[in-house]
C-alpha cells in the first residue's frame, strides 16, 4: 500500500489530540491524584512549610498583589488587608478544610452505609420509614437547620461535623440500599440465613463487604460536597470559627475588598474549586474502574 | 393512577408533618425568646415575664405547645414576629414573590443551559459540544457558587460595569442572581441529560429510526430527547431542595429582600415565629413541587404508576 494511502487511512481512525489526551486522562487520573497528594502533604506539613504565620499579619505589607500581577515572590499569592500572607493561609486552610472533610465524610458514609443496608435488608415498613427520613432531609432547608444549631451550640468543629453528617448521609443510604436489594437475593446470603446467622452478622459480614467499591466512590465524591458545604457555611459566617483560616471565610472576608484587592477573595475560591474538581475526577475514575458498566450519574 | 396519586399524597403529608415537628424543635432549641426581648427593657417583674410566656404559649409542656402551634398554623394564624410585631404570614408572603421569581430564574437558567448542552454533548460525542458540556458539568459541581457570585460581580460590575452589583430593579438585576442560583443545577441537568441521551441513542428504536432515514434533528429532538427526559425530570425535584440554601446565599450576596434573607435574619435575631414560618414555607414549597414533579413523571412514564 502506498504510504500516503496508509497515512490517510490512519488519519481517519485517529482521534483528535484533545480526545486522546482526555482518554489518557481518564485511564489514570494522574493530575487529580497529584493535586490531592500535594494538598494533603501541604496540609500535614503546614506548620513547617508555610513561609509566614497565617494569623499574624505584617501591617507594612498590606494588600500586596500576587506574583505575576505586580507582586513579588516574597508573597506568592499576595497579602490581605491585614498584611497576612495568603499562601500561608491557603496552606493552613487546607489543613483545616481537609481534616474537617475527612472526619465528616467518615461519619456521613458510616451512617449512610448502616442505614442504607438496614433499609435494603429488612425492607417493608423499616425501609419505608427510613426512606421517609431521607425525604425529610431534602425537605428541611439544611442551611436554616445549620444556622439554628450553630446559634444554639456555637460554631465549632464538632457542631459543624455533626450537623453536616446528619444532613449528608441520604444519597449514600439510597445508593447502598439499592445495591443491598440486589445482593440479598444471592444464594450465599440465603445460605447464611439458613445456617442461622443473625441479621446484624449478615449485614456486616456478608452484605457490606459486597458494597465496598460503591462506598469508596461515594466517599470520594461526598468529600468534595462536604468541602463545598463547609466553605458555604464559613462564607455565611457560621463555619469553622476564626482565627482558624478556613477557605470559605477567607472568600467572605475578601468580598469587602473586591474592588481594591481582588486576590483576597479569588485565590481561596480557586483552592476550593481545585480540590473539589480533583475529588470529582478521582471519584468518576474510581467508579469507571470498579464498574465500567456504570455511567456517569 | 389514582392509587399512585393517593400513595404519593400520603408520603407528602407524612413528610410535611415530620417537617413541622423538626421545624418546631429547631426553633425551640434556640432558647427562651423572652430572654432576648425582655432583658432589653431591664428590670422586668415576674408578672410581665409570665404574661409574655402565656402570650407565646411557653407556659405549657412542649408537646402541647407543638399541638397548639400546629392548630394555629392550620387555622392560618402563624403568629407574630417578636422583633417587629408584623404577622408572620404577612412577613413571609411579602417576601415570597421575590424568592419565587429568583427560584424561577435559577430554574430557567439550569434548564436552559443544562438540558440542551446535555443533549448536544450526548449526541455529538467527542466534538466541541461534548468537551464544552463535560467542562461545564465539572465546573458546575466543583466551583463554589458564593465564590462565583463574587467573581461575576468583580468582572461584570466592577470591571465592565455591565450589570448592577446588587439590589432590585429591571431585568439586568436578575441575571447574576439567576445564574448563581441555577449554577449547581445546570451541571446536574447536564450530566443526567447527557448520560440518558447516550443510553437512548444506543437503543434499538433510534437505530430503526435512523435506518428508516429520519433526519438527525427529528431523530434527536422527537425520538430520543423525549425518552431521555425522565431522569432529568426527577432531578428537578432534588434540585429544588438545594434551592433553599441557594436562595439564602444568593439573596445575601445580591442584597435581595426575599424569604432566604428573612430566615437568615430571623435566626440572627432569635425571632422564632418568623424562623418557623419561613422554614415551614421552604419545606412546603419543596413538598408541593416534588409532588407535582412526581405526577408529571408518572404521566410521562406509565411504568412508574404500577410500581
Amino acid at each position: 500500500m502506498q504510504l500516503e494511502q496508509r497515512e490517510a487511512l490512519l488519519q481517519i481512525d485517529r482521534p483528535s489530540f484533545i480526545s486522546r489526551a482526555y482518554t489518557k486522562f481518564r485511564q489514570w487520573p494522574y493530575i487529580p491524584a497529584a493535586i490531592l497528594a500535594i494538598l494533603v502533604f501541604a496540609a500535614l506539613a503546614a506548620p513547617i512549610i508555610s513561609p509566614y504565620d497565617p494569623v499574624k499579619g505584617d501591617l507594612r505589607a498590606r494588600e500586596k498583589p500576587p506574583l505575576f500581577f505586580g507582586g513579588t515572590a516574597e508573597h506568592l499569592f499576595g497579602t490581605d488587608n491585614q498584611g497576612r500572607d495568603i499562601f500561608s493561609r491557603i496552606i493552613h486552610g487546607a489543613r483545616v478544610s481537609m481534616s474537617f472533610a475527612a472526619v465528616t465524610m467518615l461519619l456521613s458514609v458510616a451512617l449512610g452505609a448502616v442505614i442504607g443496608s438496614i433499609s435494603g435488608y429488612f425492607g417493608g415498613h423499616v425501609d419505608e420509614a427510613l426512606m421517609r427520613l431521607v425525604d425529610l432531609q431534602n425537605a428541611i432547608p439544611f442551611i436554616l437547620a445549620a444556622l439554628v444549631v450553630v446559634s444554639v451550640f456555637g460554631a465549632s468543629f464538632t457542631t459543624l461535623l455533626i450537623i453536616i453528617a446528619i444532613f449528608s448521609w441520604g444519597p449514600t443510604a439510597r445508593q447502598i440500599r439499592g445495591e443491598i436489594l440486589q445482593l440479598k437475593q444471592m444464594d450465599y446470603v440465603n445460605l447464611a440465613r439458613i445456617a442461622g446467622a443473625s441479621s446484624p452478622r449478615i449485614i456486616f459480614k456478608h452484605l457490606l463487604p459486597g458494597v465496598t467499591n460503591t462506598l469508596i466512590v461515594v466517599a470520594t465524591l461526598g468529600t468534595g460536597q462536604i468541602i463545598l458545604t463547609e466553605a458555604t457555611l464559613s462564607f455565611l459566617g457560621v463555619g469553622i470559627p476564626p482565627p482558624k483560616p478556613a477557605w470559605g471565610s477567607m472568600v467572605s472576608f475578601g468580598r469587602n475588598y473586591i474592588d481594591s484587592a481582588w486576590w483576597i477573595a479569588v485565590i481561596p475560591g480557586l483552592a476550593i474549586a481545585l480540590v473539589v474538581v480533583s475529588l470529582n475526577f478521582l471519584g468518576d475514575w474510581l467508579r469507571d474502574y470498579f464498574d465500567p458498566r456504570l455511567r456517569q450519574i | 393512577m389514582a392509587r399512585f396519586l393517593l400513595r404519593r399524597l400520603g408520603y407528602s403529608l407524612v413528610t410535611i408533618i415530620l417537617a413541622t415537628v423538626i421545624v418546631f424543635a429547631l426553633s425551640r432549641m434556640s432558647g427562651d425568646p423572652r430572654l432576648l426581648y425582655l432583658n432589653a427593657f431591664s428590670h422586668v417583674g415576674p408578672e410581665v415575664w409570665e404574661a409574655w410566656g402565656r402570650k407565646l404559649g411557653l407556659d405549657k409542656p412542649l408537646p402541647m405547645q407543638y399541638l397548639y402551634w400546629l392548630r394555629d398554623i392550620l387555622l392560618g394564624d402563624w403568629g407574630e414576629s417578636i422583633d417587629t410585631g408584623i404577622p408572620v404570614w404577612t412577613a413571609v408572603t411579602d417576601r415570597l414573590p421575590l424568592t419565587l421569581k429568583l427560584t424561577g430564574g435559577g430554574f430557567i437558567f439550569a434548564v436552559v443551559v443544562g438540558i440542551p448542552l446535555g443533549v448536544l454533548s450526548g449526541v455529538y460525542r467527542s466534538t466541541f459540544w461534548d468537551y464544552l458540556g463535560r467542562t461545564m458539568a465539572v465546573l458546575g459541581q466543583s466551583v463554589p457558587a458564593f465564590w462565583l457570585a463574587i467573581v461575576l460581580i468583580l468582572i461584570f460590575s466592577v470591571n465592565l460595569g455591565w450589570l448592577p452589583a446588587a439590589g432590585q430593579g429591571g431585568f439586568s438585576h436578575w441575571i447574576m442572581p439567576s445564574v448563581i442560583l441555577g449554577w449547581f443545577g445546570s451541571a446536574g441537568f447536564l450530566r443526567l441529560t447527557r448520560s440518558a441521551m447516550l443510553d437512548v441513542m444506543d437503543s434499538e428504536f433510534v437505530k430503526l429510526a435512523r435506518a428508516k432515514g429520519v433526519n438527525t434533528t427529528t431523530l434527536v429532538w422527537k425520538h430520543a430527547f423525549r425518552n431521555a427526559l425522565i431522569a432529568p425530570l426527577t432531578y428537578g425535584g432534588l434540585l429544588l431542595a438545594g434551592f433553599a440554601t441557594g436562595t439564602v446565599l444568593t439573596e445575601t450576596i445580591y442584597a435581595l429582600p426575599g424569604l432566604g434573607r428573612l430566615a437568615l435574619q430571623a435566626v440572627l435575631a432569635n425571632d422564632f415565629p418568623i424562623l418557623q414560618g419561613s422554614a415551614l414555607f421552604f419545606a412546603l414549597l419543596y413538598v408541593v413541587f416534588a409532588f407535582i414533579l412526581d405526577m408529571i413523571y408518572a404521566l410521562i412514564d406509565p411504568r412508574i404508576r404500577y410500581e
